[in-house]
């Protein structure tokens, strides 16, 4: 029976994991300008090892760890010879690793099930006698928890001292490292905990759909992202999740729309020239995009609430 | 015989990004749909309209030039005035790419389309050709001798050069580097275009056509040193010969052909590795 | 104290924005609601032909009443994408079937409406549109999609929900094993057969050194897996190859330093167009080349290096009907009338698939899809479509394949298939 909730609820969903990757990844541009055109990989690693661990017969809680652990690693790995390059060469190496990687998962069948993608990926909370739609809303909670929980780690490492280095850093490298701050270590810190985030996010995304195949990760989802972040705004968080919704709601809603009115063009052409106009205008007009970073009266204000509230509760369990 | 043609096709479609790549100082992803363009233009003179195949090729050439600069004039030049950082100048140049695109699967569809040509074979001695490479050959030629001439004897040329080497300095020297820049560009689009259709006659038309190639013109761009003229010329037929080798080797090794990207990746990753300014830096460290 | 009350503005601020992008998203879709029934009368009112024969002609009005006022089903086609240039005339086939029904009223006098929708050759974005095929248009029986993984991201979902499924294009094997007696049917045969079916050719050919040149995606590969069964230690190489490649002489030359006698080759247009014209090219038209049904089709003679090469080279298999070819007929010269253009590889399945959900539709005589689909085996024991006999198995396969085998010819100067036998 028809049920639009349920489409709409999906959508929600979707929007949701594309909130972490959009996180993701403003917290390596926005905040630190790594321009990691190559997130689509990491995302597909943290599907991946969901998916053979899945197979494997392990609970999801040990093939995301997994997951976020492999994906961080090779993250970091994949950093340490390309940070140091300038942005557009780092952007053009990092569209090439995807690639490769893709290419690698597709052909050595023995390792990933190669062309056909495995299948047959239990959700990650199962409760047995549900409807869809309460399925659904778990699904949901799992991956808004997840969300909010990237959303708060975020938020406190930018407003803390951590954050300000990495915004010297995107500001003008050269001057924080005269500050004596290796510049290096801080972008690979950075990248491994993006790609980390990522990973998880492919956990989630493999848990979710069931099944993963590499013509899932097309480097047009990595661009996806970026116009997230480009629109939301970069350097802010809550920016990166506004845009996922946008983009999401947004590609969503050019399927629903063409049953309705008789479109001069294929819905499909048309959504990904609205989308390239539109990031090409808010490149142009408002590089802050929608939201805007956040700067000087906000600064520390989470970061000190969060912190004084946890001084409240340790000297409440020390009282105890 | 292979290597050399795909060396040629690649030349062509490589000129354009890496001279405006030096020029602009970012990389163009949209130069990809460039080639598309061009292939697709020349579809529609020939198919749609009719016109002779020297007719359709000339005009198709010509509109990607126009594409090329307008998308210099209209967006690039304002971005880059406005001060926009180099990752914007590439989403950018990534929206652009999308928008061409899928504006070209929008007017001639998604599907394949073919030139229809019959290229009787020819052989010169043991080398078993068609009209085709043979073409693809001589525009190569043709294009690498008279931008050499140009580049050396010219004044304009000189002046591309220098631009290419040092903007600040050579627009302290009076040149107007608006100029140069339009001028590269629309060429750069030009012969992009012109590599377009010979790609496309060689294998078919699809939407996806220049962005099958992207990887490796970034390759070639990097490996022959950003905005080299030279660079990119050995660089190119480097490349088709590693690519062709390099498939042998892999399923030499028992692994699949798939991989083939994989080589151009690999020749970019090592040049960025070794020597980011590529083999352009180390012809000039000798002379 | 300011800093708490900022603390408390953000949350809100967070909350609302949340509530607000959910809130725009409903609002869309309930505003267009009104436009939805207005939109569907608009659209698919086409074509007047005669066709509909008149044992099936009855057996749509023979319907109790409690059919929805309009009958709609969805349509999962690739059409962008990898198979983007297959799936635009593949989803002409499923069209015509759905015109020429209403254009005899119908079921039962209820009109037909055909919702298709993109998969773009992704399995995401196939399960995205199923899901939406499912949850807005409360469709109970899909066409399609195109490719196996795709439809594999879709099965769990489609037995879940009771949807019927029909792909007139899925070959791979797996989907047999994987989604057992349940919602998920196909009118075209397992490559688990066609790759036995090629592989048996070579051996009958007196084939000993064989090559093996596939594309690397599913289709390619599960043939070749199948076929090496078959073939065992004569085959001395396989060679799998890109086909977004533009340039296949490395691997032409490569099977010919090798010298088989046969080589076993799985494409699509696209490449194997450029295959051929370069294997004329290198002159490996002496060896017998066995090719699956990827490279049947007009279009291959587009290029007249290709046609010339599979004139002298080529023979192949391809999934058809065991006897003459008359349905097949009929709808081609249908299609042609409609469309302009002959159908291509895999149309007839598509248009078999819609017929038969249209008649299951009809004879379960309610819009629900366990019973659409126990009514669909019942309609397969007796359906002769365009491509043949088309009865399911009890996995939802076809349960006789045959497979012609075919020649090129050239006929005064003109290329043509031919068949040359059948197999089993």
């Amino acid at each position: 029976m028809a049920d639009p909730l349920m489409y709409l609820l999906d959508a929600i969903a979707y929007a949701g994991i594309f909130g972490i990757l959009s996180i993701s990844l403003n917290l390596e541009y926005g905040y630190t300008n790594l321009a990691n055109f190559g997130k689509v990989a990491f995302f597909m690693i943290g599907a991946y090892v969901t998916a053979i661990m899945s197979s494997l017969k392990y609970p999801f809680i040990a093939s995301s760890l997994l997951a976020i652990l492999i994906a961080s690693v090779i993250g970091i790995l994949t950093s340490l010879p390309t940070l140091r390059l300038k942005e557009d060469f780092l952007a053009i190496t990092m569209i090439s690793l995807g690639e490769v990687m893709k290419l690698i998962i597709k052909n050595e069948t023995w390792l990933a099930g190669g062309v056909w993608g495995i299948s047959g990926i239990p959700p990650a909370i199962v409760i047995p006698g549900l409807t869809f739609r309460d399925r659904l809303i778990v699904q949901i909670a799992l991956i808004y928890s997840v969300l909010i929980a990237c959303f708060l780690l975020c938020e406190l490492i930018v407003k803390s001292p951590y954050g300000r280095v990495l915004k010297t850093i995107r500001e003008d490298e050269l001057l924080a490292s005269t500050y004596g701050k290796n510049v290096f270590k801080y972008k690979v810190q950075v990248f491994a905990l993006g790609s980390a985030m990522s990973g998880l996010a492919g956990s989630l995304f493999a848990q979710y759909i069931g099944t993963v195949s590499p013509y899932m990760f097309e480097p047009t989802v990595t661009f996806t992202i970026w116009m997230m972040v480009i629109l939301g705004g970069p350097a802010n968080n809550l920016g990166a999740i506004l845009g996922a919704f946008m983009v999401e709601g947004f590609q969503r809603s050019s399927r629903l729309i063409k049953d309705y009115f008789n479109l001069p063009l294929d819905p499909v052409n048309l959504q990904v020239m609205l989308t390239a106009i539109l990031v090409i205008i808010v490149v142009f007009y408002r590089p802050q995009g929608l939201l805007k970073e956040k700067i000087k009266p906000y600064e520390g204000k989470i970061h000190k609430i969060i912190t004084s509230k946890l001084m409240e509760v340790k000297s409440w369990i020390h009282r105890s | 015989m292979n290597s050399i043609t795909w060396g040629c096709m690649y030349m062509l479609a490589t000129l354009g990004l890496s001279l405006s790549y030096g020029l602009s100082r970012f990389p163009n992803f949209a130069h990809a749909e460039y080639i598309t363009f061009g292939a697709y233009m020349a579809f529609m003179f020939l198919t749609m309209f009719g016109l002779n195949i020297y007719l359709s090729i000339g005009l198709a050439v010509v509109l990607s030039a126009l594409l090329g600069g307008l998308s210099f004039l209209l967006l690039f030049k304002p971005l880059k005035s406005r001060g926009a950082s180099l990752i914007h100048l590439m989403i950018s140049s990534i929206g652009l790419s999308f928008l061409i695109r899928h504006f070209l699967m929008q007017v001639f569809g998604g599907g394949i389309q073919s030139f229809k040509i019959i290229w009787p074979t020819i052989s010169i001695g043991p080398i078993v050709t068609t009209p085709l490479l043979l073409a693809i050959l001589a525009t190569a030629l043709i294009t690498a001798i008279s931008l050499h001439i140009m580049l050396t004897k010219t004044k304009l040329g000189k002046a591309i050069r220098a631009a290419a080497d040092n903007p600040e300095l050579a627009a302290a020297s009076g040149i107007d580097l608006n100029r140069i820049s339009l001028f590269t560009w629309s060429l750069g689009a030009a012969l992009a275009g012109f590599s377009g259709i010979f790609l496309a006659m060689r294998s078919s038309l699809v939407p996806l056509l220049g962005w099958k190639v992207l990887l490796q013109t970034f390759a070639i761009t990097l490996l022959g040193g950003i905005g080299s003229f030279y660079g990119v010329l050995i660089a190119s037929f480097i490349l088709g010969l590693s690519e062709n080798i390099g498939v042998v080797i892999l399923t030499w090794l028992g692994l699949s052909a798939d991989y083939r990207s994989a080589i151009a990746f690999i020749i970019l990753v090592a040049t960025l590795i070794i020597k980011p300014e590529g083999i352009a830096a180390v012809a000039r460290r000798r002379a | 104290m300011s800093g708490k009350s900022k603390a408390v503005s953000t949350s809100i601020a967070l909350i609302a924005i949340v509530v607000v992008a959910i809130i725009a998203g409903a609002v869309g879709y309930y505003a267009g609601q009104a436009a939805a029934q207005e939109a569907y009368r608009r659209g698919y009112n086409e074509g007047r032909q005669a066709g509909l024969t008149e044992g099936r002609q009855q057996a749509l009005q023979e319907v109790s009443p409690v059919l929805p006022r309009e009958i709609k089903i969805g349509c999962i086609m690739s059409l962008t994408g990898l198979l983007g240039p297959m799936g635009t005339n593949i989803v002409k086939g499923v069209q015509l079937a759905v015109d020429e029904v209403n254009s005899r009223g119908g079921i039962a006098g209820r009109r037909i409406v055909l919702i298709v929708e993109d998969d773009g050759t992704d399995p995401s974005k196939g399960l995205e549109a199923l899901k939406k095929l499912v949850e807005v248009d409360g469709c109970q029986i899909v066409i399609g999609p195109m490719a196996s993984g795709v439809l594999r991201a879709m099965g769990n979902y489609t037995n879940e929900h009771k949807v019927v499924l029909i792909s007139p294009t899925a070959t791979a094997p797996y989907i047999t094993t994987e989604f057992p007696d349940d919602y998920v049917f196909r009118t075209v045969g397992s490559d688990t057969l066609q790759g036995k079916a090629l592989g048996e050719l070579l051996v009958k050919r007196n084939a000993s050194r064989v090559v093996i040149l596939v594309m690397n995606n599913p289709y390619g590969i599960g043939i070749m897996e199948e076929a090496k069964k078959v073939l065992g230690t004569r085959v001395i190489k396989t060679i799998t190859y890109d086909p977004s490649k533009l340039d296949f002489t490395t691997e032409l030359q490569m099977v010919k330093d090798l010298k088989p006698d046969g080589v076993l080759y799985v494409g699509y247009y696209e490449d194997g167009k450029i295959m051929f014209r370069q294997a004329l090219e290198m002159g490996l038209d002496n060896i017998l080349w066995v090719c699956a049904e990827g490279v049947y089709g007009d279009p291959m003679f587009e290029d007249p290096a290709a046609a010339e090469f599979m004139a002298r080279a080529c023979i192949g298999t391809r999934p058809s009907a065991p006897v003459g070819l008359e349905s097949y007929e009929i709808f081609k010269s249908k299609f042609r009338a409609k469309f302009g253009e002959d159908p291509s590889m895999y149309a007839d399945t598509a248009y078999d698939a819609t017929m038969m959900a249209i008649l299951a539709i009809a004879k379960a005589g309610d819009y629900n899809g366990t019973k659409i689909r126990e009514a669909l085996k019942d309609i397969s024991q007796t359906f002769m479509g365009a491509s043949g006999y088309k009865v399911f198995d009890e996995n939802g396969d076809q349960l006789y394949q045959v497979y012609e085998i075919w020649d090129v010819v050239k006929v005064d100067g003109k290329y043509e298939f031919e068949a040359i036998g059948y197999w089993p």
